[in-house]
């Protein structure tokens, strides 16, 4: 603590311990570094039950993240053992972060455009005609649509070389479900974007607006037509897919009270084929 | 750059990664309030969306109000634990569970295994409590040895030897070093001594008795939370002040004997 004005910062308003000063004191116990803190603050929650109670309640949790991480989905109720699952998996998953790979890897994809351009051409221009038709249906900018649509047939490529083609098809009566008119309003999805391509293991983020107080429905199927998840959702915005999908094409939608509101794909790129880091 | 500086950077640049990697965080609150009865009635994955979707929108808040005093990941437990206690105080519990009857029906523990658990999480957060009571510290833990009829340890009464005292003073460490009261009124007697001298103060017996009292109750408090997770009285304090003594501040065995020699040769 280098300043009053430091020391100042550890209280609110109303002259109790703020949320970063009990995350200080806690810090400190655990560290048995204690008589290192100002004198005020030590006084102050010796005398003030409910800061104490911050404080010891901080020092536990602190206890417990340190023990649990090691040890989480021990000793839980059936729930939370799967929430615990699917939790950790979500984090361990290449530090479950959100990401929108198709960033990371387009220098990569270009090696492997060039490398492969031939029969990638070939399959490009037999499919040229439906991409248009996505193009114009889902009112995207050409530039950007063609370079995601360019990185789905490289998923779609490795896929096929590790036997993992099949689930890379698109799905035509999905396509058609995509291609139909959405309601819109002010409802908008904002997160994944409609062909978001994600690592093998990335959590899978869904982020919304314009809901308002309907109960919305979020499903995801798998591209041969099988619900991978599904939930119903009431009063929330955000919502990280609780499973990790294998590598494959992916079709979301969104209703809305009943109508269909959004809809998009994703893909998960296998971490082994040619789509490395 | 250190965990903390690559976190502090995605809160500005990417708050959505750093959440996702904060879920182990929140899973462990969580699951700490379910396993205090808490939540009740809720899937386990609704709290966490909800606590997520909480975090997603006070980010900015989040932003401003922290200043880098206290690691990210501390800060952010402390933020996540005040949102599980405004959806507990929403009204969205119907009812609170005792620990014990609680882990005993979701925990594959045996009793007696739950029962050590239990207790080791208590005596923990009797020690913090403690340590939390600073100045308080010192007098709590003599006056309640000296009730508990526990020695007293040598860094406790050192003080005390150190001081020029009278020789009934000296009786009065002795006893403490012993912790052999035959009542509660010799040790408050004793007490009231040692702790007049050592405050300079001229307080009765029952001046000592009425402040542990009050000191008790605040440790209850404490140790029970808010919301409730325990249940704590001024008896079973007792019982878990004596089993922390015994357990996490065990009398010095060669302090003891040499005291009491020198106690005799007075």
């Amino acid at each position: 603590m280098n300043s009053a004005t430091e020391y100042e910062r550890l209280f609110d308003q109303g002259g109790h311990v703020n949320e970063e000063g009990v995350a200080y004191y806690a810090e400190a116990i655990l560290a048995g570094r204690e008589d290192t803190l100002p004198e005020g603050l030590r006084a102050h929650v010796a005398h003030c039950s409910h800061c104490a109670a911050q404080c010891l309640e901080m020092v536990m949790i602190l206890k417990e993240i340190d023990a649990g991480e090691a040890s989480a989905g021990e000793g839980l109720t059936e729930g939370e053992q799967i929430l615990g699952e699917s939790c950790i998996e979500m984090t361990q998953s290449q530090s479950g972060r959100i990401r929108l790979v198709w960033r990371r890897y387009r220098i990569v994809a270009g090696f492997l455009l060039l490398g492969s351009i031939g029969l990638f051409l070939l399959l490009w221009l037999s499919e040229m005609k439906r991409e248009e038709d996505l193009v114009k249906k889902h009112d995207r900018g050409v530039i950007r649509q063609e370079q995601r649509v360019l990185e789905t047939w490289v998923s779609y490529w490795a896929g096929k070389n590790s036997g993992f083609g099949e689930r890379f098809i698109l799905n035509p009566s999905l396509e058609k479900m995509l291609a139909m008119a959405f309601r819109s309003g002010e409802f908008a999805v904002l997160s994944p974007d409609s062909l978001a391509v994600y690592h093998e293991g990335d959590t899978v983020f869904f982020n919304w607006k314009g809901a308002g107080m309907a109960t919305l429905v979020l499903r995801v199927i798998g591209n041969t037509g099988e619900t991978l998840h599904q939930r119903k959702l009431s009063h929330h915005h955000a919502y990280y897919l609780p499973v990790r999908p294998q590598p494959g094409l992916y079709y979301w939608f969104v209703e809305l009270d009943g109508m269909k509101a959004a809809g998009g794909r994703f893909i998960i790129n296998r971490g082994d084929e040619g789509m490395q880091h | 750059m250190d965990s903390n500086q690559e976190e502090i950077g995605l809160l500005h640049e990417s708050p959505g990664e750093l959440i996702v990697k904060y879920q182990p965080i929140v899973l462990v609150i969580v699951r700490m309030f379910m396993r205090s009865g808490y939540f009740r009635g809720e899937e386990p994955q609704e709290v966490i969306q909800s606590v997520n979707e909480k975090l997603l929108d006070r980010i900015e808040r989040i932003r401003s109000n922290y200043n880098g005093i206290s690691r990210l990941r501390t800060y952010f437990s402390a933020v996540i634990r005040n949102l599980c206690l405004e959806r507990i105080r929403k009204g969205r519990v119907e009812e609170v569970y005792r620990l014990m009857e609680e882990q005993e029906n979701s925990l594959s523990y045996s009793p007696d295994q739950l029962n050590r658990l239990i207790i080791r999480q208590e005596l923990e957060r009797l020690d913090t409590v403690l340590k939390l009571l600073y100045t308080q510290r010192h007098k709590i833990v003599l006056i309640l040895k000296a009730l508990l009829r526990i020695p007293a340890r040598e860094e406790e009464v050192r003080l005390l030897l150190e001081a020029p005292v009278s020789q009934s003073l000296e009786e009065s460490v002795a006893m403490l070093v012993r912790g052999d009261f035959r009542s509660d009124r010799e040790a408050f007697q004793h007490l009231s001594r040692v702790f007049n001298f050592l405050e300079g103060k001229q307080n009765s017996e029952d001046s000592i008795r009425k402040w542990i009292y009050i000191r008790e109750g605040e440790i209850i408090q404490l140790l029970n939370g808010d919301p409730p997770r325990a249940n704590h009285n001024h008896e079973t304090l007792r019982i878990l002040f004596d089993r922390y003594f015994h357990e996490m501040q065990p009398p010095s065995r060669d302090f003891r004997i040499k005291t009491e020699a020198s106690v005799r040769d007075i």
